[in-house]
């Protein structure tokens, strides 16, 4: 569903300067010695929202911090700064986690070892309304086999072990099992990745369809640009740590202009012969250090367009166009840099 | 076709014998690879892509995999006539082999620079030039003090553009990043100058950006190192950015084979067409992905019909009675499906 | 070959018989327990003589077709006094091995789950324990207690539990890192019915994979301390007490100690190939 404008869109979730920071020090004398920074910012400063019927999509490779960022909204993990609200909620209001479990759920990355080998599909989709309803033993099951259906899956399904299921069937029960509680927001982390690619075009028709019909919200994690692109209505760019680039999806990912984003978009393989872009492509280096991260801007080491500024501070995310946000010194030097990509 | 292919395997067909039945996972597979091309072999999961990439190199456990029939004629030789000795020499040598984990490729307790050094020192055991050919080695010399090997070692990183070659020889693999693990095994892989190298999945496990790293470098060092590419993917899009020919397989079979400009601007086969139709491109509003109904058939139990019919949006009586075989329908396009004989 | 159609059962139906070793063992397994439990529910009622009864046949008697296994210097079947002490060691050891699985499960999952200070009680408590040689350790509580079976069997429950305590806790360590127990958080589920319902499920099949070869540690064991003269009282036989007393006419009457040192091997050798198995077959499930 696409919000037909910023101004009528009603917001959902808000997500403020979060920052989620790993401790990985070791021992107490490590940073007496050194004084060197011994945790792992994975998250550090980030702003996000989401409106009501909205998809957003986090796009970013492993390491920038997009599942801690999925655990740390859905309350699974800690914060060290920041907040999460829902509807102007703030996290701190919410007496339980359990009340948030309730408005967000999330479907787990790969499906093997989302579900308990151990326990039968009606179980595992049921067992959300034992932690977070107080229905009864014949309601859950019953609200169990109907959700099982929604995603395509029969009532034969319900007393299957995870061993007897393929991939796309395990992810359908993982997707049965989140929006079983009827939550107003399902984080999707990386949805399709361990999918053939018949499965995965099944499971996002999918998800496009439970969305109409429950009304949800989608927040997408991956690093799937075809995904993002498919699904969602904006896109926010992440890159160690931090939100480089967003804005409405159609403008970042066929325009990117944060160099990272174009290094990204033109990474991404288009299946056509004639446009072979992936060998065109000069990215350089790896995804650095979230422990000592380079200073001012996280991507200047690989940048192309990096000068002296971009080591000296870090650049915030200033708006571009409408609803359009970068993070860089020189992003003037980046207008029409991408080539156009899909027809 | 000019001179002779460096790969040709004709009317391969291989069985694994289970507790539950015999599963033909390969099954009448026949395709060539020319000198100095990269050749896709595109399928789902369990289409046996990989026990092809296995038997080539004769490192399919066996039992329980059984060679049915078929023949895999490498550079004029049927490996499959072969002792296991004797298939040893090839092995490394002249064909190798790369996989998707390049962690458990590696061995995490030894340096990096000691096991290129291993790859080395074995090639070298074997003679300058390998099993067969005459070939020059990438390195390779006759004297044997220390610092050859070590210049040898720093060569191969190079070869595979990494930074700061000294540094990385003295790390251990847990140390690297998986892009730059998977470059190592190329490396060692490629130092040998084989005439083919079989990468399974090579790029499936690393980022988008670190993927288009390693599959531009794998294309240019084709050139560079005189070698020819199998590639096996899952991935169709990868596949049209990197290969000369794709070759698509399903249920064992290979259902459709072309030049890759062919294959995507004419895909004849209902299941390739089902493929490029399930490649998300654009936005949900543009165009709705189409995704082949069904899945993929127990291949214990196959009947003797096209393997593609239950899900065939096309399929005709005649596909559920016999099974159509791999046939060319112009110049290099060759397809397996009776709506085009 | 689907037998069942609850997917459990037919789950552990395929464990058992993944290999010639599972059914082999299983076979042998359940027959010892069989007749464990019928001789302990009927006595001596089936047994060809009374076991206790002195004075019933000839003395010292060899093999015959009236005596499979001989006479003792007492008069009494050996056969009959085998059978009858098959639930003694039997029992023994599947209690040991059963109590120190679930102690050691709850332990170990617990610890392992939780981490922090019981984790860390728990690990240098299971090392204390490994560091004294077993048989040392129960044959002193023994000593201090007195002997009898009771005594013996409290001796045993001490120190058989920590390695289970390990085992429990190495596999919750992996488990709990697994999507399904943060899915069981995020589905409002309290700690501990994550501990049972999701954890401790999970780690058990490795576990009883340790206890059916473990079962024959314990026989050796309590064999071997019964041998000692720490378990049993006579006139009850039990298969070490009767090794030991006999040993003394290994040459001039061997049936005496031979056939209940054998049956100890068998019953040892039985359980270990099924655990052998069950190991395989763990290892293979894992693999997918």
């Amino acid at each position: 569903m696409l919000a037909t404008s910023t101004n009528e869109k009603q917001t959902l979730l808000q997500i403020e300067e979060l920052a989620v920071y790993f401790d990985v020090g070791g021992s107490f004398s490590v940073p007496l010695l050194t004084k060197r920074a011994t945790y792992v910012r994975a998250v550090d400063g980030v702003n996000i929202d989401v409106g009501v019927g909205e998809t957003v999509a986090v796009v970013g490779e492993s390491g920038c911090g997009k599942s801690t960022l999925a655990r740390a909204v859905l309350g699974l993990i800690e914060s060290k700064r920041g907040s999460v609200r829902i509807r102007d909620q703030d996290k701190a209001t919410f007496k339980h986690s359990k009340d948030r479990f309730k408005i967000i759920q999330m479907v787990f990355q790969d499906p093997d070892s989302s579900l308990d080998p151990s326990m039968k599909v009606k179980d595992t989709v049921s067992e959300p309304l034992v932690g977070l309803s107080s229905m009864s033993k014949d309601d859950r099951e019953k609200k169990a086999a109907e959700v099982l259906n929604a995603v395509g899956l029969d009532n034969k399904f319900l007393d299957r072990l995870p061993r007897q299921l393929s991939g796309g069937q395990k992810q359908r029960v993982n997707i049965a099992r989140a929006i079983v509680t009827e939550p107003s927001l399902v984080i999707l982390d990386e949805p399709t990745s361990a999918l053939d690619a018949s499965v995965q075009a099944q499971i996002l028709n999918l998800l496009l369809e439970l969305q109409s019909k429950f009304n949800l919200s989608y927040l997408i994690i991956t690093h799937n640009i075809s995904v993002a692109e498919y699904l969602s209505d904006r896109t926010y760019v992440m890159y160690a740590g931090k939100i480089v680039e967003y804005g409405p999806t159609n403008a970042v990912i066929k325009d990117p202009r944060h160099p990272y984003t174009i290094a990204l978009i033109t990474s991404a393989p288009i299946p056509d012969p004639k446009e072979r872009n992936l060998l065109k492509v000069e990215i350089v280096g790896e995804v650095p250090s979230v422990v000592n991260p380079p200073p001012g801007c996280r991507f200047h080491p690989r940048c192309p367009y990096a000068e002296q500024k971009c080591s000296d501070q870090e650049p915030l995310l200033e708006p571009l166009g409408p609803s359009r946000f970068a993070a860089c010194h020189f992003i003037e030097k980046t207008a029409g840099k991408a080539e156009k990509k899909f027809a | 076709m000019e001179g002779k292919s460096v790969l040709n395997v004709d009317g391969l067909s291989i069985a694994y014998e289970l507790k539950t039945g015999t599963v033909r996972a390969v099954d009448n597979v026949s395709m060539s690879i020319e000198p100095n091309e990269l050749v896709a072999v595109v399928g789902e999961s369990g289409c046996g892509k990989t026990t092809l990439g296995l038997s080539i190199i004769g490192l399919l456990p066996s039992p329980p995999a059984k060679y049915v029939s078929g023949e895999v004629n490498f550079n004029g030789k049927n490996l499959l006539s072969l002792a296991p000795d004797e298939m040893r020499l090839y092995r490394g040598t002249e064909i190798a082999m790369i996989f998707q984990e390049p962690m458990t490729s590696l061995n995490p307790v030894f340096k990096i620079g000691n096991q290129i050094r291993e790859a080395i020192k074995l090639r070298d055991s074997r003679g300058k030039g390998g099993a067969t050919s005459g070939r020059d080695t990438l390195g390779s010399s006759s004297r044997n003090g220390a610092n050859d090997k070590k210049k040898q070692i720093i060569d191969v990183l190079n070869l595979v553009r990494i930074p700061d070659p000294e540094r990385v020889a003295d790390r251990y693999p847990f140390e690297l990043s998986g892009g730059m693990r998977q470059r190592v095994m190329i490396g060692m892989a490629l130092a040998q100058k084989p005439s083919l190298l079989i990468a399974d999945e090579p790029t499936t496990a690393l980022d988008v950006t670190t993927q288009a790293q390693v599959l531009k470098l794998m294309r240019g060092l084709m050139e560079e190192v005189d070698t020819s590419i199998l590639l096996i993917t899952h991935d169709l899009a990868v596949a049209s950015q990197v290969a000369d020919k794709i070759a698509v397989m399903y249920a064992g079979q290979i259902v459709e084979e072309a030049e890759v400009l062919d294959l995507f601007s004419h895909p004849l086969h209902p299941y390739t067409q089902g493929l490029l139709a399930c490649i998300p491109s654009g936005s949900k509003e543009g165009m709705k992905l189409k995704p082949i109904q069904g899945s993929t058939p127990d291949l214990r139990n196959i009947p003797a019909a096209c393997k593609f019919a239950p899900r065939c949006p096309c399929v005709m009586k005649r596909c559920v009675a016999t099974k159509p075989e791999l046939t060319v329908k112009e110049g290099s396009h060759r397809v397996a499906c009776y709506l085009y004989q | 070959m689907t037998r069942f159609k609850n997917p459990r059962t037919q789950y552990f139906y395929e464990l058992l018989s993944y290999n010639n070793e599972t059914k082999l063992g299983s076979f042998f397994v359940a027959s010892i327990a069989v007749l464990a439990i019928v001789v302990a529910l009927t006595g001596d009622g089936l047994l060809p003589y009374n076991p206790i009864k002195q004075n019933v046949g000839p003395a010292l008697d060899a093999p015959s077709l009236q005596h499979l296994f001989g006479t003792d210097i007492l008069g009494r079947d050996v056969l009959s006094r085998i059978l009858y002490a098959t639930p003694n060691d039997v029992f023994v050891s599947f209690l040991v091995v059963g109590v120190s699985l679930l102690v050691g499960a709850l332990l170990g999952a617990t610890a392992g789950y939780r981490g922090g200070l019981l984790d860390e009680a728990l690990m240098r408590y299971t090392d204390i324990i490994f560091a004294i040689p077993a048989l040392v350790l129960a044959i002193s509580i023994a000593v201090i207690l007195g002997p009898g079976i009771i005594h013996m069997m409290y001796a045993l429950l001490i120190i058989w539990w920590p390695p289970y305590a390990r085992l429990a806790r190495g596999e919750t360590l992996r488990v709990s890192h697994q999507n399904y127990i943060e899915a069981a958080k995020a589905s409002g589920i309290g700690s501990f019915r994550i501990l049972t319902r999701h954890v401790l499920p999970n780690i058990l099949t490795p576990m009883i994979a340790y206890a059916s070869i473990d079962i024959g540690s314990v026989v050796i064991i309590y064999a071997g301390l019964s041998y000692l003269g720490l378990s049993i009282r006579p006139p009850l036989p039990e298969w070490g007490a009767m090794v030991s007393a006999y040993q003394d006419y290994l040459v001039s009457a061997p049936w005496l100690p031979i056939f209940p040192a054998l049956v100890i091997g068998i019953v040892v050798v039985a359980f270990s190939i099924l655990g052998d198995g069950l190991r395989d077959a763990v290892e293979a499930a894992r693999m997918g």
